[in-house]
């Protein structure tokens, strides 16, 4: 496992689980439960998607943010504020993501 | 009225008929119909996360509801009013914000916290009064945030929880309400 972005943080736990690369809701309907969240920002029609994700990574926000709030609510953790998250995760890939010490790892030895 | 239709879906996020139409007191067979129209429209969808049904806005409504908003805003020329309700509502939401991850962080007592809220909710509503003077959709907030304060006396759940109307979820509505209605982008 290798640890290959880091953000802020902002909600506990740790977490396993597939990138899902999400750039809006057009593309809520790709999301399985159990994936990572992984997008650019949420607003409240995101929220759904919090209570099937895994975990939450986010290219804005940080420790004070709706984001934060809203995964905490739901016990997942999150890492926010990871710049370019979705320019250098790739969907699909398997990640493993620690909301304390706001990394994203990227699991089978990449 | 497509216009409070389509804001609805936006401000609701995901959520069923019912509640879309209740929003801004619409009739909900009018609304299912308008829905409907907004479907063929490619503006809303309608799907299932979790085991629940709702609409939620396509990109293209996303678009479309902006180009609503900014017509509304123009015809009440309200666009000044607006902007400088939202630089004080920024101000505010810092503290509403701290607040409510204290709570849920525990890294404060919990009085402190209510106090915070319950002076941005008497901050917050003379810019209520402000803004539905020229835009009256925006009447409500405070309502709805001073009964969730009330409910938190005896459930703290009522500041952050996601299920129900609570302090933080009403003021994400109020804050994705304003940038909406000014046509920003969450940074």
């Amino acid at each position: 496992m290798m640890t290959i972005l880091t953000g802020v943080g902002a909600s506990t736990g740790r977490a396993l689980g597939a990138a899902r690369l999400i750039h809006g809701p057009d593309e809520f309907g790709r999301f399985q439960s159990g994936d990572v969240l992984v997008c650019r920002t949420t607003d409240p029609a995101w929220t759904p998607l919090f209570g099937m994700a895994s975990a939450v990574v986010t290219e804005t926000g940080g420790m004070l943010s709706h984001a934060a709030i809203v995964a905490r609510e739901f016990g997942i953790p999150a890492v926010l504020g990871v710049r370019d998250a979705l320019d250098l995760l790739a969907d699909g890939e398997p990640l493993a993501i620690d909301g304390a010490q706001g990394t994203v790892s990227l699991m089978d030895g990449k | 009225m497509t216009h409070l239709t389509l804001h609805a879906v936006r401000l609701l996020g995901f959520a069923d008929t019912q509640s879309v139409a209740a929003r801004f007191s619409q009739d909900p067979a009018v609304v299912e119909f308008q829905l409907i129209d907004a479907g063929v429209n490619g503006f809303v969808s309608h799907s299932t996360f979790a085991g629940v049904s709702g609409w939620s806005l396509s990109n293209l409504g996303r678009s479309e509801n902006e180009r609503l908003l900014a017509e509304e805003l123009d015809r009440a020329r309200a666009r000044d009013a607006v902007m400088a309700v939202h630089a004080d509502f920024a101000d505010i939401n810092t503290g509403v914000v701290e607040a409510c991850s204290a709570v849920q962080l525990q890294t404060s007592p919990g009085e402190e916290a209510m106090d915070v809220l319950i002076g941005a909710l008497a901050s917050w509503r003379p810019l209520e009064a402000q803004l539905s003077g020229v835009l009256p959709r925006f009447e409500g907030y405070s309502q709805r945030l001073l009964r969730a304060l009330k409910l938190a006396v005896q459930d703290t759940a009522w500041l952050t929880a996601t299920d129900r109307d609570s302090f933080h979820r009403v003021w994400f509505e109020l804050h994705e309400d304003l940038i909406a209605t000014l046509g920003i982008q969450r940074g």
